[in-house]
């Protein structure tokens, strides 16, 4: 049993009198990569903001590395790297300078794996901040969290401005993190980088979290997808156990497209195979598959379920 | 407590350097302002007796006392009594307006924008931000006293000695500690950088205007005011240190409530609450005209008020000004009825001209400010979506411009209406209504004058904006410094304050009105231009 890194408990947080988290409660392992989805507003940089201590929770517990994050944040940052989604910079110093300064924040040093960085993000140091584009200055709080040896890495929504080459340097990036054992908490709206790099996830919305797990399991419990052609019009479907979501694709009903549940799996091929099945097309749901559903408002009624 | 300033020195560092530039340009202009100070009144002192004299006499007459501070009561007056007469409350307030904004820039600023949220992600303290601020406070404030006390005694004034001049420059450190820690204090009260500038300017006007009132009336109640404390000191007569002990204990529990508030709240939230806003836009909010209203209003209600304030105190304290009799009890034997009411009323009206610049001045400033909200606007990018809207530039660049010249006609208006109508009420010979028309008549033109170079200034040369505000401190520094400097009659008419010198006294010449009303259209026109051509977001 790995032992936790951040662990957090019925957090709850309220802005006057605005509930922004109602229940929040997730466990990231060591070595584990968390994905932290959730629509706009659900509350994922709320929560990270407790995760550091800049925000007080009203009620709950979180703890990072078994210190209370709020009192204890001076035993904590050090072994964190954060990049904002939004990052600001101090207008008259130069992007070196400010990842120099940012690294030193937490004890570090400028290194060998900060010029690399440099390089393989095509940065230019010697700018003045305020010159930088949107990128550039996601890049120099990219390189200063990178090329910092933490033990817990915090992103949200770090590449919102980046390029998709940068953008790829940045994932391969984080796998490397993820194939030395660090731990990671990966909020972000991408969902294929999500997917790429992330072990588990934590679906929040309105400020409680819905889903969490890992997301092979969470693939293998979901409904399958399933197209399929048949030879005489498939009416019948409707009406059997365990198919949701039907739609036809042609006027003859000859085509339809459905999700199925796994247990009744054997029932709707009965159901197919006096349709006589032509062309048949099963698929596991992909992150976004799943994401559409827990996103729109039906995602309350499909959580309970 | 050190925990939660952990590598606040890097802050301040960083800090620094940002903010060099700035400090820079102030502790320059500051220090000039000692050395010609100390320097033309030391040679006035040196022309022998009659100079010093006449600036004596022009220091104990109402309108000075109003404006500088009252003189202390001495038997000999020298140089360095009068320079610290003359300085102190002045210095103390060119000394708050650099480091007001600085403390704010450096907490909520930083805060505001995004910066402190990486920055404390990293092993930084909660409240290293504030104890950077106030550790650059220290600095800059030192490196200032440190200048201020070589120049004096480089100069060496008559009548000043090593522990006079160390006892000012120690005293202008604490006065900026006092406003510094002030604005560190409402950058934590307030949960963004507006609100908190406001209420840190709000007060110090208002410590301006106790001192002012109190100076003039009940000296005893000067203590009311915390730039009032530094005035008692009696710099190079009784060289008191009790207020400097005031103020420097003030200080720390400001800085300290400063802190414990830091201490212990969400990032980006302050303590002073903020409203829900509406789901829909109300019904008149369909055009730029009207989003400058409703991005704009908050201030300018807060400038009116200001106004209504200023000119009641000005207008309050005109009955004790316009009374000769109490100045010189002789005047009683010598002048009839008529005759005293006559010198009275000139009282009267060479205070109200010596105030006339300040009027416009405050009003020039609420202008300015929306006229550079344009550029300020564009920089953080609000303009950008409507830039890619319907309105073109010439509507932006116009709504913003009208709504900066009327603002700054409002506040003038409002502020001399307060004044006038206070003043008659409290006059016992009341100023006929003729002499407001000349403030009027005076004052309209000065103001459409200045904002329209405001404005041509951001239209044309967005970046030097910063300069405007350098010529209209230099010209309404001559102008008040002018009679008491003996500086040649015309030294001020580098700017409108000069041309409108004699306001209320005469009437503001044709010549000039026509120079200022042209040049405001024209101005204006130019600034529309250069907007046009400008290259935006810069
Ligand atoms: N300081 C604050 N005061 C009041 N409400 C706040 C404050 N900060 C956040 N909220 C509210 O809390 C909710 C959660 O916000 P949060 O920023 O955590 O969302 P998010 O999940 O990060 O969204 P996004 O995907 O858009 O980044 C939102 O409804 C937001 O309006
Ligand atoms: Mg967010």
């Amino acid at each position: 049993m790995a032992t936790s890194v951040i662990e957090l408990n019925h957090i709850q947080k309220k802005f006057g009198k605005f509930e922004a988290l109602k229940n929040v409660s997730f466990t990231l392992s060591s070595g584990q990569v968390l994905g932290f989805l959730g629509p706009n507003g659900a509350g994922k940089s709320t929560t990270i903001r407790i995760i550091l201590g800049m925000l007080k929770k009203t009620a709950g517990t979180v703890t990072v590395f078994g210190h209370d994050a709020w009192r204890d944040d001076a035993v904590i940052h050090p072994q964190i790297a954060y990049i904002p989604g939004d990052v600001y910079l101090w207008p008259n110093l130069s992007g070196g300078e400010i990842i120099d300064l940012l690294l030193r924040l937490n004890g570090r040093d400028h290194n060998q794996k900060t010029d690399d960085l440099m390089q393989r993000f095509k940065f230019d140091p010697t700018k003045k901040a305020r010159t930088y584009s949107k990128g550039n200055r996601q890049k120099v709080a990219l390189i200063a969290a990178l090329s910092q040896d933490a033990d817990l890495y915090i992103f949200d929504e770090p590449t919102s401005g980046l390029d998709p080459l940068n953008e790829q340097t940045f994932q391969q990036e984080v796998l490397k993190l993820k194939q030395a054992g660090k731990s990671v908490l990966l909020s972000s709206h991408i969902l294929s980088e999500v997917e790429r790099m992330c072990d588990s996830i934590v679906i929040i919305r309105d400020g409680s979290v819905i889903e969490s797990g890992n997301l092979d399991q969470m693939q293998h419990l979901a409904r399958l997808k399933v197209e399929v052609t048949t030879t005489t019009a498939n009416d019948d479907l409707a009406r059997v156990a365990g198919v949701h979501d039907l739609t036809f694709a042609a006027a003859d009903h000859t085509k339809a497209v459905f999700t199925a549940d796994r247990d009744e799996l054997s029932r709707i091929m009965q159901s197919l195979a006096t349709a006589s099945i032509l062309d048949l097309r099963v698929s596991p749901p992909t992150l976004e598959d799943l994401f559409m559903r827990y996103y729109g408002k039906q995602g309350e009624s499909y959580a309970a379920e | 407590m050190r925990q939660n300033n952990r590598h606040a020195g890097y802050l301040l560092k960083a800090n620094l350097k940002q903010n060099l530039k700035f400090s820079i340009v102030w502790l320059v202009i500051l220090i000039m302002m000692i050395l010609s100070g100390a320097v033309k009144l030391e040679a006035a002192f040196i022309n022998g007796a009659s100079g010093s004299k006449d600036i004596v006499k022009m220091l104990q007459a109402p309108g000075m006392a109003a404006m500088f501070g009252a003189t202390p009561k001495v038997s000999t007056y020298n140089a360095a009594i009068i320079f610290a007469g003359v300085m102190v409350v002045f210095m103390i307030i060119l000394q708050a307006l650099w480091i007001m904004p600085l403390m704010i820039r450096d907490t909520r600023g930083q805060e505001e924008n995004g910066l402190l949220e990486m920055v404390r992600a990293r092993d930084v303290g909660r409240t290293a931000d504030v104890t950077a601020a106030f550790w650059e406070l220290l600095l800059v404030s030192f490196v200032m006293a440190a200048a201020y006390f070589a120049s004096l005694l480089a100069v060496n004034m008559d009548g000043t000695d090593m522990t006079g001049d160390l006892l000012f420059a120690i005293a202008m450190l604490i006065a900026n500690l006092v406003f510094g820690s002030l604005a560190l204090l409402f950058a934590q009260l307030a949960n963004n950088t507006r609100t908190a500038s406001m209420l840190s300017y709000m007060l110090l006007a208002a410590a301006y205007l106790i001192r002012l009132v109190t100076d003039l009336n009940h000296q005893q109640l000067t203590w009311l005011s915390p730039i009032g404390w530094f005035e008692k000191v009696d710099f190079y007569t009784k060289n008191q240190l009790t207020p400097l002990l005031l103020g420097l204990v003030c200080s720390i529990l400001l800085y300290g409530a400063a802190i414990a508030i830091a201490q212990n709240r969400d990032l980006g939230a302050g303590v002073l609450a903020e409203g829900k806003g509406r789901a829909t836009a109300a019904s008149w909010l369909r055009s730029v005209p009207a989003l400058i209203w409703r991005t704009e209003r908050g201030l300018l209600f807060g400038w009116l008020v200001g106004a209504i304030i200023f000119g009641g105190v000005m207008g309050s304290v005109l009955g004790g000004v316009g009374d000769i009799l109490k100045t010189n009890p002789i005047y009683r034997q010598l002048l009839d009825v008529k005759q005293i009411h006559a010198a009275n009323q000139t009282l009267v009206l060479s205070f109200l001209a010596m105030y006339m610049g300040i009027f416009v001045a405050l009003a020039v400033t609420a202008g300015v400010q929306i006229a550079f909200r344009l550029k300020h606007d564009d920089q953080l990018g609000y303009l950008g979506i409507i830039h890619a809207e319907k309105p073109t530039r010439a509507t932006i660049s116009t709504s913003y411009n009208c709504w900066a010249l009327f603002v700054g006609i409002l506040v003038l208006s409002v502020g001399l209406i307060a004044l006038f109508l206070t003043g008659n009420a409290v006059l016992s010979q009341p100023l006929p209504l003729k002499y407001l028309g000349r403030l009027f008549i005076g004052g309209l033109p000065a103001v459409l004058a200045f904002i329209a170079l405001g404005i041509a200034l951001v239209g044309l040369w967005p970046k030097l904006s910063g300069l405007f505000w350098l010529y209209m401190g230099a010209g309404l520094i001559v102008q008040v410094f002018h009679g008491l400097f003996s500086l040649p009659k015309h030294a001020g008419d580098f700017t409108p304050f000069g041309w409108i010198a004699d306001v209320p006294i005469k009437a503001l010449g044709q010549p000039w009105l026509a120079v200022m009303l042209i040049s405001a259209v024209c101005l204006l026109i130019i600034g529309i231009v250069g907007y046009r051509h400008q290259d935006l977001s810069v």
